[in-house]
C-alpha cells in the first residue's frame, strides 16, 4: 500500500522473508491497551543482536513514532509497520508475565530501551538548550530545562506554581511560560513519542485544554479587519460615546463601557431603532462599534455581516470576545460573549461586564445581554439560506459560460487529496465531497469512481480512486487505480491486482457511503450532457 | 478569502449593468453561507468567481483555496452532504 520510496525514507529494518512471516504468524500477546503483538518480533528485539542495536539507533535519533520492518526481493516488497510506544509496552509487559525469560544483558537492553522512551532521556538530549518563542510579536526565551521541571514538580510545588500570586516563571510571565511550554511539547511530538508519567501527561493536557492557565489569545488576532461602509458610522453617537469615557478605565472596561452606551442608545431609542429600520439600527450599532475598535486599536474579524447579523471576534488582552448583533423582538440588541475556553476566564469576564453596567448603565444588570443564550462557535460562520434555490435562480440569469476541461478537474482532486494530511474519516468523506463537486454526472459515470472500503489484508479502511480519460464502461482496460490512505496520501495500484482485490472481497466496499458517492441523478444534474 | 470575495461584489455592484447587478446580488447571498463553495458544483462556483472579475489564471488557486479540507473540516457538522 505504502510505495518503496516511502518505506525507506523511514529506514526500516531489513528482515528475511521467513522471519517476516514469523512476524505475522497468530502468535500474539495482547497489551493491557487491547493492541495485540506478534510474540517472535518483540522476542527478536530484545535477544537478535543486530536487531537490538538497529532499534536503539533508531530510537536516537528518529522522529517517526513507527518503527518499520521490511523484506524485499527484486522489486517486491513487504513491511510491518509497529508504534514504538507499542514495542515499549509489549516488553515491558512480556518480561513482567514472564512470557520472556531474560538475563542480566536483556534487562540491562530493556532499561536501554525504557531509559530512550522516557522524558528523561529528552530532556538529558536537551539540557542546556534555549527555547525561543514570538508571543504576541515580542520574543520569549526560556531555558528547556524550566519545562521539564515544572512538569515534574510534586504537587505541592505546582499548586503553588498556579495559585501564588507569582506572575513569572522561568524569566517570563506565568502564561507565557505555559505558552511555549505547550509548543514545545507540541513541535516536539513529546506526547507521540516518549512514554510520560501518568501525571505529566494530565498536566500537559490541562495546559493543552487551558484548563489551568489562560494562554488561549495568544498569537491571535494580530492584525485587524477595518470597518468597511464607514458611512454607516454614526460620529456624532460615536464622538458623544468617546468623549464620555472615564480615563481611569482599562482596556477591557474602556470596551465594555462602549458596548453599553451604545447598547441603550440603539436599543431603546425609537428614532433610531423602530420596527421598519430595525435593520439599519444593527448595521449603524456593528459599524460604529467597529470603528471604535478600531480606534482602540483592538483587533477583530469580521466572521459574518448580513443585513440583519453583524458578528465579529475581537481580543482584548486574555478575552477572545465575540460581538454577534442581533435585533431581538424587545428592542434590544445582543449580545456579546466571551468565547475563551478557560473558566475563570468567562467567569471574569461576566464580572467585569456586571461591574461596568453597574458603574455606568442604567439597564437592569441581569438582563442578559452577556449573550449566554446563543451557543454560537467562532469558527461557525453558517447563515440560514438556501443554496440550491440560490444557484437556480443565479443560473436563470445567464451567468458567464466557462468550460472546465476534465484534465482540470483531475489536477484539481489529485492536488486537494495530496495537501490531505490528516488521519482517517475528515479525509475520507473530503474525497467523497470533491467527487460530488467537481464532477458532472457524466463524468462521475465515466471517468471518476470513487469507493470508500475495508482493506482486509492492511486492516484499515481507506478510500479507492478509480480514474479514467475516456470511459470506464466503454474501456475499462484504461482504468487507472489509487489507494488513498490519509495522511500518507495515493499510491498507484496495479489494474488486475485492485480489480482482483475488490472482486475476492479483500477490497470490500462499505455499501453506506455508495449513495453519496453517487451524487445527484442525471435529472438532478443539469450538467449532465 | 469569503471576507475578500464579500468586498468584490460590493465594489462590483456598484457599476455593475441591471442583469449583472441581479446575480452580483444573488452571490451576496450566497456568499452570506461561509462555506457556499464547498455545497455547489465547480461549475457554478467558476460562473461566480467570473462574475465577481477573478481572472482565468487566478481562478483555479482561488477555488482551491475555496474548497480546501481545512473549510470542509469547519463545516463538517454542519454540512447535508456527507455521512
Amino acid at each position: 500500500v505504502i510505495s518503496l520510496r516511502e518505506i525507506e525514507r523511514h529506514d526500516p529494518y531489513l528482515i528475511s522473508k521467513k522471519r517476516f512471516q514469523e512476524y505475522n504468524d497468530e502468535d500474539v500477546f495482547a497489551l493491557s491497551t487491547g493492541k495485540r503483538m506478534n510474540k517472535a518480533l518483540l522476542h527478536d528485539i530484545l535477544f537478535e543482536d543486530d536487531l537490538y542495536d538497529y532499534y536503539i539507533k533508531y530510537l536516537n535519533k528518529s522522529t517517526d513514532d513507527s518503527f518499520y520492518f521490511i523484506t524485499k526481493k527484486d522489486k517486491a516488497f513487504k513491511y510491518i509497520i509497529v508504534k514504538r510506544k507499542d514495542i515499549y509496552l509489549g516488553l515491558n509487559e512480556m518480561v513482567v508475565e514472564g512470557l520472556i525469560p531474560v538475563d542480566t544483558v536483556h534487562i540491562k537492553r530493556l532499561s536501554e530501551i525504557n531509559y530512550k522512551m522516557s522524558l528523561a532521556r529528552f530532556a538529558d538530549d536537551h539540557a542546556g538548550e534555549d527555547i525561543s518563542m514570538m508571543i504576541d510579536n515580542h520574543e520569549c526565551v526560556v531555558a528547556s530545562e524550566s519545562i521539564f521541571n515544572l512538569l515534574n514538580m510534586d504537587v505541592e510545588e505546582f499548586n503553588d506554581f498556579l495559585e501564588n500570586g507569582k506572575s513569572s516563571f522561568g524569566g517570563v510571565k506565568k502564561e507565557e511560560f505555559v505558552y511555549i511550554l505547550v509548543n514545545y511539547i507540541k513541535k516536539n511530538k513529546l506526547k507521540e513519542l516518549y512514554v510520560l508519567e501518568d501525571l505529566v501527561l494530565s498536566r500537559i493536557q490541562a495546559f493543552q485544554n487551558n484548563e489551568l492557565i489562560d494562554i488561549e489569545a495568544f498569537n491571535q488576532l494580530l492584525t485587524t479587519d477595518v470597518v468597511s461602509d464607514d458611512v454607516l458610522v454614526n460620529n456624532s453617537i460615536k464622538e458623544r460615546i468617546l468623549k464620555n469615557v472615564p480615563q481611569t478605565l482599562n482596556d477591557l472596561e474602556r470596551v465594555l463601557y462602549v458596548y453599553i452606551m451604545l447598547y441603550e442608545t440603539y436599543s431603546y431609542n425609537p428614532k433610531l431603532f423602530t420596527d421598519e429600520h430595525h435593520q439599519e439600527g444593527v448595521k449603524e450599532f456593528s459599524k460604529t462599534f467597529a470603528n471604535i475598535l478600531n480606534r482602540f486599536k483592538v483587533n477583530y474579524e469580521i466572521l459574518s455581516e448580513t443585513p440583519t447579523n453583524f458578528k465579529i471576534k475581537f481580543r482584548v488582552g486574555k478575552y477572545l470576545l465575540l460581538l454577534n448583533a442581533r435585533h431581538e423582538e424587545n428592542d434590544r440588541l445582543t449580545g456579546i460573549k466571551c468565547m475563551n475556553l478557560n473558566k475563570q476566564t468567562t467567569e471574569d469576564f461576566k464580572e467585569e461586564f456586571k461591574s461596568v453596567s453597574k458603574m455606568f448603565g442604567n439597564v437592569d444588570d441581569e438582563e442578559v445581554i452577556v449573550d449566554d443564550e446563543v451557543k454560537v462557535e467562532p469558527e461557525v460562520i453558517e447563515e440560514e439560506v438556501d443554496l440550491d434555490a440560490l444557484i437556480k435562480e443565479y443560473n436563470s440569469l445567464n451567468p458567464p459560460k466557462v468550460t472546465i476541461s476534465l484534465k482540470t478537474r483531475i489536477s484539481i482532486l489529485l492536488d486537494k487529496i495530496e495537501t490531505a494530511k490528516v488521519h482517517g474519516a475528515d479525509a475520507l468523506a473530503y474525497v467523497l465531497l470533491l467527487r460530488k463537486n467537481l464532477f458532472t454526472y457524466r463524468e462521475r459515470d465515466h471517468n471518476f469512481d470513487y469507493k470508500i472500503i475495508y482493506n482486509h489484508s492492511s486492516e484499515e479502511t481507506c478510500g479507492l480512486l478509480i480514474l479514467n480519460a475516456t470511459s470506464m464502461k466503454e474501456n475499462p482496460e484504461s482504468n487507472v487505480y489509487y489507494l488513498f490512505m490519509p495522511p500518507n496520501g495515493l499510491f498507484k495500484k496495479n489494474p488486475e491486482s485492485a480489480k482482483l482485490k475488490l472482486e475476492t472481497g479483500e477490497y470490500e466496499e462499505i455499501e453506506k457511503y455508495r449513495k453519496v458517492v453517487d451524487g445527484k441523478t442525471p435529472e438532478e444534474d443539469n450538467l449532465y450532457v | 478569502m469569503y471576507n475578500k470575495l464579500q468586498k468584490m461584489v460590493n465594489d462590483r455592484i456598484e457599476s455593475s449593468s441591471y442583469d449583472e447587478r441581479k446575480r452580483l446580488i444573488i452571490i451576496k447571498s450566497i456568499l452570506n453561507s461561509k462555506n457556499a463553495f464547498l455545497n455547489i458544483s465547480m461549475d457554478d462556483a467558476y460562473a461566480i468567481l467570473t462574475d465577481l472579475g477573478i481572472s482565468e489564471t487566478a481562478i483555479k488557486s482561488v477555488y482551491e483555496e475555496l474548497i480546501d479540507l481545512k473549510n470542509y473540516k469547519k463545516n463538517m457538522e454542519n454540512s447535508s452532504v456527507l455521512w
